[in-house]
């Protein structure tokens, strides 16, 4: 390969349903130390755990199409995640999104590396956006130049 | 600018990573074998989920706000969180007024240094 990233930018993440259940809000809210809310709003985690529940491809296959395998140390760089509505436990939601860039830069910690930016949505049964998530990932390329 | 109170989260355990690993649906090694993570070289032991360690933050923050309500955050990963680390999450109110606080907030491994540096917008009703 040369140093340029595979051209993925525009993929669809179209996804699925996903509902946020009592048991995983539960166990969310137990491992990171709080109680859940009593008045039925989800931790605001969700908005990264649903969308990546839901998303069109899994972990692994986003991750193909990126030409990139799940072993060679994905890390999750940062995010950008806007609430409109709170989400609510039970609820249904559909995931849309695409793959907005993968863009091959130099570390001087990694060496060549790509930085994936993916953008996905959560829609309500109306068809409302209720949480927008912009994610960067670094996928070390340890074999690659850099562009 | 006034700060937060200064938060001690809970231990980060491998077991949790394990029903994190699960909730969201990431086959990634990295947070569950840790001979895996020695031999790749980042570090002693299982590597804590990135959204986990945001989700600390979120508590942190929204605990110290009552009545606030989250619109917006926005998380920069700076470094990894292992099992058996102790954290601390320090944050300070950096805009107040219109309806309207923001939060910068820092996660800190003991020994290590911040992990995860983030921006929080919430939303208040003012009376």
């Amino acid at each position: 390969m040369t140093g340029a990233a595979p051209d993925v930018a525009g993929h669809s993440l179209d996804g699925s349903d996903v509902t946020i259940t009592a048991d995983d809000n539960r166990a969310v809210c137990e491992s990171s130390g709080v109680a859940p809310a009593d008045d039925g709003t989800a931790h605001p985690i969700f908005a990264l755990i649903a969308t990546q529940r839901g998303m069109g491809l899994s972990v692994e296959e986003l991750l193909a199409t990126c030409k990139f395998h799940v072993d060679d140390g994905p890390m999750m760089a940062g995010c950008d995640v806007e609430i409109l509505t709170p989400m609510r436990v039970d609820e249904t939601y559909s995931v849309r999104g695409e793959i907005v860039s993968l863009a091959r830069k130099a570390s001087r910690k990694l060496g060549a590396m790509d930085i994936l930016t993916h953008e996905l949505r959560l829609h309500d049964a109306h068809g409302a956006i209720v949480v927008r998530t912009t994610n960067l990932w670094v996928l070390p390329r340890k074999n690659e130049a850099s562009a | 600018m006034s700060a937060l109170p200064e938060t001690r989260t809970i231990a980060v355990t491998a077991e949790w990573m394990k029903v994190w690993a699960r909730i969201l649906d990431d086959p990634n090694q990295i947070h569950l074998d840790a001979d895996l993570v020695r031999r790749l070289g980042l570090g002693p032991d299982v590597i804590n989920q990135g959204p986990l360690n945001i989700s600390y933050v979120l508590n942190a923050v929204t605990s110290a706000l009552p009545g606030a309500r989250l619109t917006r955050y926005m998380a920069r990963m700076l470094g990894n969180v292992f099992a058996g680390d102790d954290l601390v999450v320090c944050g300070e109110i950096t805009e107040s007024g219109a309806g309207r606080v923001t939060v910068e907030a820092t996660l800190r491994a003991e020994g290590r240094g911040p992990v995860v540096s983030m921006t929080l917008v919430l939303a208040r009703h003012t009376n």
